[in-house]
């Protein structure tokens, strides 16, 4: 296992690199776009840039790998695939968080020294701030990790577009459904989207550790079933 | 004496390309040729050894043990060499080798140096700037430096030139001193095998059409010549594939006796090397 | 020891090594207990395969030339002394037998054929 990280981190040494360099750089001008255009962080759209980017830095490794399509050398040593599965997972997590704290620091050089103060910026820079990001980031990772396991890193990224686009035809047709079935049967099913968003707004309250420990369960539950998903993919995967 | 390499009614489907019922075995400490044209199975069935791509049906041992279950001791003593190796191009063959010697329990630092300085390899020029041949000489010296019991490539001397390719035979038969060790070696340029060779498995379409020794085959199979009048419907039954000029015919038989019985005197024999035999068995699949 | 293979003989690889060896052996130039090379140590000398110099040496062994000592390799057998001399009586025979055929193909009679053979005996002293 060590041996796999290390190579990651000799194979792509130069592009973290530029990734150290470059993260900082995007971050502090998307805060001062933001902050000089919007008058604020919009929390929307910096999921997108530095926390998307932060996703994308994650796959590093596995973009080398595919690029130089490596994956048949490594299948070729004696290495179990799910060893190299473990690995994947555990060095696109290390990246992200990494790469989410340079954001972070980013962030907090920005608010102190450039004055770029916002009061979203100082809920990421806390705990509770990192805890949620780091939670979102692992699952997106881990939502994304099977696809690119089973279809390789371009095909992956496609299917994975086209199963979010699927997903969000399903919720639309879903919310369309819930209303019809209101309006012809006289069947108030309203109470399925409220208590979606009961959840949500539950979540968005975070307070106490009981919950902090629900949500790294839950976490460790995904990662847990998206592991397996992917060893069992890439084990029946031809090369 | 114990097989190296056994496959059993090995099967995979691959859209429109299968791989039907193949079977054949190496003997420890021999060296087998597997040969057949471009997109007959070769690098199919070499794949499907490493466990790169997933059978369909059938059983693979080798060292007597599954390819599978057991992959990761069967493949720490095994040395490949692919015909196209993918290696991070960004890297010189120092900081490829710094990544893939740690996986092996028995790598030989010393001979790997000096296979890179026999081959005259750079150790600081990144893989990009590599010809091909010197690629697949990295990928062979890689595949030299770890005591590996069974080496097996897929047409390692493919695009290379002829002085190359008898250096490689030469390190082969280094190999082979050692009655431990064993060669499977793909190609479609059949000059490479036809002396070093023990075993040839020759595959056409995705079946084997035979896998034996090679010295047997050899003394089996002939080719006739002879005049076009010679040949007719019946006569054509005992050869195979046939090549028709403006001043004769050419075939292939696989028993001597029996084409000379059947063709009478008029016909010459002569040795068919496996080259001819590739040809004419290729032929007869587009006659029938 | 010799061996030299023509691809372009008739004769197969394994046949050639094992009638050069057998001559050098009935012709003294390898005595008893001299050691061979092994088949591997052959099969890459004279590039060719394992299996053709294994063959020749089973065979040269069948004949009783050769001995295979387990872990040490091939070495020229003891050879003896009678069955030597019956074997190189044998080659001359074939020989001969050769001979005789040619001559009765090309019509020389028996007499002719013995003219020769005191010719081609005594001339060399």
């Amino acid at each position: 296992m060590i041996n796999l990280l290390r190579k990651d981190f000799r194979a792509g040494a130069l592009y973290l690199l530029g990734i150290v360099l470059l993260l900082p750089i995007i971050t502090i001008l998307t805060i001062g776009t933001m902050i000089d255009v919007f008058g604020g962080i919009i929390m929307s759209y910096f999921i997108f840039i530095p926390a998307g980017l932060c996703i994308a830095a994650s796959f590093l490794f596995i973009g080398i790998d595919s690029a130089y399509e490596t994956d048949m050398t490594y299948a070729s040593l004696p290495i179990k695939r799910s060893m190299i599965v473990y690995t994947r997972y555990i060095s696109s997590f290390i990246l992200a968080l990494s790469s989410w704290i340079l954001v972070i620091f980013t962030c907090y050089i920005s608010m102190t020294y450039l004055n770029k103060i916002d009061r979203l910026l100082e809920m990421l820079i806390s705990f509770r701030g990192f805890f949620v990001m780091a939670i979102f980031l692992l699952l997106v990772i881990s939502f994304l990790q099977p696809f690119i396991f089973r279809f390789g890193t371009g095909k992956g990224i496609i299917a994975v577009m086209f199963f979010m686009f699927c997903l969000f035809l399903i919720f639309q047709i879903g919310r369309v459904l819930l209303r019809a079935i209101n309006v012809v049967f006289k069947l108030d099913l309203s109470f399925i989207e409220r208590f979606i968003q009961d959840i949500l707004q539950w979540m968005f309250q975070l307070e106490a550790f009981e919950v902090y420990s629900w949500l790294a369960g839950i976490v460790l539950f995904v990662i847990l079933m998206s592991v397996t998903i992917s060893i069992l993919l890439y084990n029946r995967r031809d090369l | 004496m114990e097989n190296v390499l056994e496959l059993t009614n090995v099967r995979k489907n691959y859209g429109d390309f299968y791989l039907q019922d193949v079977s054949f075995s190496l003997q420890e400490g021999y060296i087998m040729g597997l040969i057949g044209p471009n997109g007959a199975g070769k690098t199919t069935i070499i794949k499907l050894i490493m466990n790169l791509i997933i059978k369909n049906g059938g059983s693979i041992k080798i060292f007597d043990k599954d390819h599978c279950k057991d992959e990761v001791e069967i493949k720490s003593r095994i040395g490949f060499v692919y015909d196209n190796p993918h290696y991070y191009e960004h890297l010189n063959l120092n900081q490829i080798k710094k990544i893939i010697a740690p996986f092996y329990k028995n790598w030989d630092e010393d001979m790997f140096q000096h296979l890179v300085k026999k081959f005259d390899l750079p150790h600081k020029k990144i893989i990009k700037k590599f010809s091909r041949g010197m690629v697949m000489k990295g990928a062979i010296a890689i595949a030299l430096s770890h005591h590996a019991d069974f080496i097996i490539m897929d047409e390692p001397t493919s695009g290379l030139d002829p002085i190359f390719r008898r250096e490689l035979l030469d390190l082969l038969y280094d190999v082979l001193q050692n009655e431990k060790k064993s060669i499977l070696f793909s190609t479609h340029i059949t000059s490479d095998i036809e002396r070093i060779a023990d075993f040839i498995t020759f595959i056409l379409d995705g079946k084997i059409i035979f896998s034996s020794a090679k010295d047997e085959i050899l003394e089996n199979y002939a080719l006739i010549k002879g005049e076009n009048a010679l040949l007719n419907e019946e006569t054509e039954n005992y050869c195979i594939g046939v090549r028709r000029n403006s001043f004769g015919f050419e075939a292939l038989t696989n028993n001597v006796l029996e084409a000379k019985a059947v063709f009478g005197k008029q016909i010459v024999t002569d040795r068919a090397t496996l080259e001819d035999i590739m040809y004419f068995y290729n032929a007869r699949r587009y006659n029938d | 020891m010799r061996i030299i293979i023509s691809n372009a003989s008739p004769d197969p690889i394994y046949e050639q090594i094992s009638r050069q060896i057998k001559a050098q052996i009935i012709a003294g130039e390898l005595k008893e207990g001299d050691p061979l090379p092994s088949i591997r140590k052959l099969a890459q000398e004279l590039h060719i395969s394992v299996i053709t110099t294994k063959r020749a040496y089973d065979g040269l062994e069948s004949e009783g030339f050769i001995d295979t000592v387990g872990g040490k390799g091939c070495f020229v057998a003891m050879q003896n002394k009678e069955l030597l001399r019956e074997k190189k009586i044998k080659t001359v025979e074939e020989l001969l037998n050769e001979a005789v055929a040619e001559a009765k193909k090309f019509g020389i009679n028996f007499n002719e054929l013995q003219n020769m053979l005191d010719l081609l005996y005594n001339s060399e002293e």
